[in-house]
């Protein structure tokens, strides 16, 4: 089953050009789908859309099959949308803040307060329960809104730029929980974010935005055929030497690109029968980087 | 801090959490609670009390200008000295205005704070990413903001009822307990305000970016009401009960269709933008 449909999702705020441009999505139930894509390419229109934050100009979106124009509230009890723009009550601790969110989600006041416990505790934020949510740090308060998001237990998850403004250990923690909803619990995630190595170790399924418009999406795999990214044989060799049909990468490596890693064995064979002292071999496979910026012609954004 | 139950005793566990999350954060807003205390202290308690004392020590000897003011009464009153006339006149022109000011600001700063504050903290998009439809946000801030400035209303009325009697008694006249304007005042007109002024925040919560911003549009709201009474003061006319009631069926149908209005267009697009 589908846990994420846009048919032709399309919003302009300009009447000019459209920010989410007849956006095409199928997200299957219980994977991590990544939305990449730089500033301005539409995402955080693209959450807001199929959070019912906004009113598509044309084509329509389906949680779960439930369309959050015309069933907010019920689309609401089973998806948790995390976006930067959905703050927090700054006045509020932290818990207070789970804890109403609790309560506004329909859980009874005790029941709320032992959730929040429960999401604090997992998310590693127990520590500041009682800290007033105006004097979080971007880590934690990002943790916060993420466990304000997991409060009534929702069957999917939109998460626009979870990690951003976070430390690479914050964010590793928090992809991390991510992560575990994942595996352990089935949860869908649509995970919009320009940190193509945070999409790259969270998700399975990907879908690159440019300027509002889907240019392409599939594994990684799929995504590195269409980019034509192949995986790479690295040589290091004594100083000085040159291997020819190979280029020298910045860290010294002598490489070249396979058809498949399957060659890997073969050609460390020839090169070492053709009398170079090979000290150390290694295959590079093409990641999400590669593949986007060959895709997008975009480097800015890395 | 407990509301009391008849606020919400006809919503549900959703939008009860979320009138007493609007209390709370109206309580803590030093602005909101500063207003609540006092606009009410200064209209209904202070100016009163000023103008009972200044009645107290007023010669009974020919002023100028009391001539003018004995214009503003009736045959009926025309036994009052000095002191009597002044007390009465401000007892029954400018005191309904005094306190009408109150139910009409607490509305209007609760309102701006319940609605535009919320939106001013970027918490208004996470509240409609809550399972809770635009339509109970909508009424539980409703309720909360009206419910507050009626229990806030009231208190000044009694309030306000004591010292006018003390003045009364003091001034040995029957200006404030005689006077049948109070029962439609408090019963019909104060309610259809706190509506009015409620509404009317939401109304421009669209347009409005902050809370400041807000509750000085509420300037325009209170005008009316000032020339109203200004108007009965200069001689012009004279408001009885059955003007106020008239006039508080005027504003409760004008209520309903604000009402109307806000509640289609509280949706998150138009709010977000």
């Amino acid at each position: 089953m589908s846990a994420i449909i846009t048919e032709r999702l399309t919003k302009s705020f300009d009447s000019k050009t459209n920010t989410v441009d007849s956006l095409c999505l199928n997200v299957p139930e219980g994977i991590a789908y990544g939305l990449v894509g730089g500033s301005n390419s539409g995402k955080t229109t693209a959450v807001k859309l199929m959070a019912g934050l906004l009113v598509p100009d044309s084509g329509r979106s389906l949680i779960m099959d439930l369309d959050p124009v015309k069933t907010p509230a019920r689309l609401h009890k089973l998806c948790g949308t995390v976006t930067p723009s959905a703050n927090m009550y700054g006045g509020m601790t932290g818990k207070e803040n789970l804890a109403f969110f609790g309560e506004a989600a329909g859980l009874k006041a005790e029941d709320a307060q032992v959730r929040a416990a429960e999401l604090m505790k997992d998310l590693g934020i127990w520590q500041a329960r009682d800290l007033l949510v105006r004097e979080f740090p971007t880590g934690m308060l990002q943790r916060l809104s993420i466990a304000r998001a997991l409060m009534g237990k929702p069957r999917v998850l939109l998460l626009d730029e979870p990690t951003a403004g976070m430390d690479t250990e914050g964010a590793e923690a928090v992809l991390a929980v991510i992560s575990g909803l994942v595996r352990e619990e089935g949860v869908t995630v649509l995970l919009c974010t320009h940190q193509l190595v945070y999409a790259q170790q969270l998700c399975t399924q990907f879908g690159i935005l440019v300027e509002g418009k889907l240019i392409a999406d599939g594994s990684l795999e799929t995504l590195c055929q269409t980019a034509g990214c192949r995986v790479r044989a690295g040589f290091r060799l004594a100083e000085g030497i040159q291997l020819p049909d190979f280029t020298q990468n910045a860290d010294g490596y002598w490489e070249k690109e396979l058809e498949s890693d399957e060659e890997m064995p073969e050609l460390l064979r020839k090169t070492v029968e053709a009398g170079y002292s090979v000290y150390e071999a290694r295959l590079s496979y093409p990641t999400l980087t590669d593949a986007y910026t060959v895709l997008t012609d975009r480097e800015e954004l890395l | 801090m407990k509301l009391p139950k008849f606020l919400y005793k006809h919503i549900d566990g959703r939008e009860k959490a979320l009138v007493k999350k609007d209390f709370r954060e109206m309580w803590q807003n030093m602005a909101v609670r500063t207003m609540l205390v006092i606009v009410p202290l200064i209209f209904v308690v202070l100016l009163p009390i000023f103008f009972t004392i200044l009645a107290n020590s007023l010669p009974n000897s020919s002023l100028t200008g009391m001539q003018q003011m004995r214009g503003l009464i009736s045959d009926k009153q025309s036994y009052m000295n000095n002191r009597q006339l002044l007390f009465y006149v401000y007892s029954d022109c400018l005191g309904p205005m005094l306190y009408l000011i109150v139910p009409l600001m607490t509305a209007c700063v609760t309102a701006a704070s319940s609605f535009v504050g919320e939106k001013e903290r970027g918490t208004m998009a996470t509240l409609f990413l809550s399972p809770i439809t635009a339509r109970e946000i909508f009424n539980a801030k409703l309720i909360g903001s009206v419910g507050i400035s009626a229990v806030c209303s009231l208190i000044s009325f009694v309030t306000y009822a004591i010292v006018m009697t003390i003045g009364d008694v003091l001034l040995g006249v029957t200006a404030f307990l005689t006077n049948p304007s109070w029962v439609v005042m408090v019963l019909l007109l104060s309610p259809a305000l706190i509506i009015f002024g409620a509404l009317f925040m939401v109304l421009v919560s669209g347009r409005s970016h902050s809370f400041m911003e807000s509750v000085q549009i509420c300037g325009y709201v209170l005008l009316p009401l000032i020339l109203l009474f200004v108007g009965q003061f200069t001689g012009s006319f004279r408001l009885h009960a059955v003007h106020y009631l008239v006039l508080s069926l005027l504003l409760m149908v004008a209520d309903f269709i604000i009402w109307r209005i806000t509640s289609a267009h509280f949706t998150p697009e138009k709010l977000l933008q």
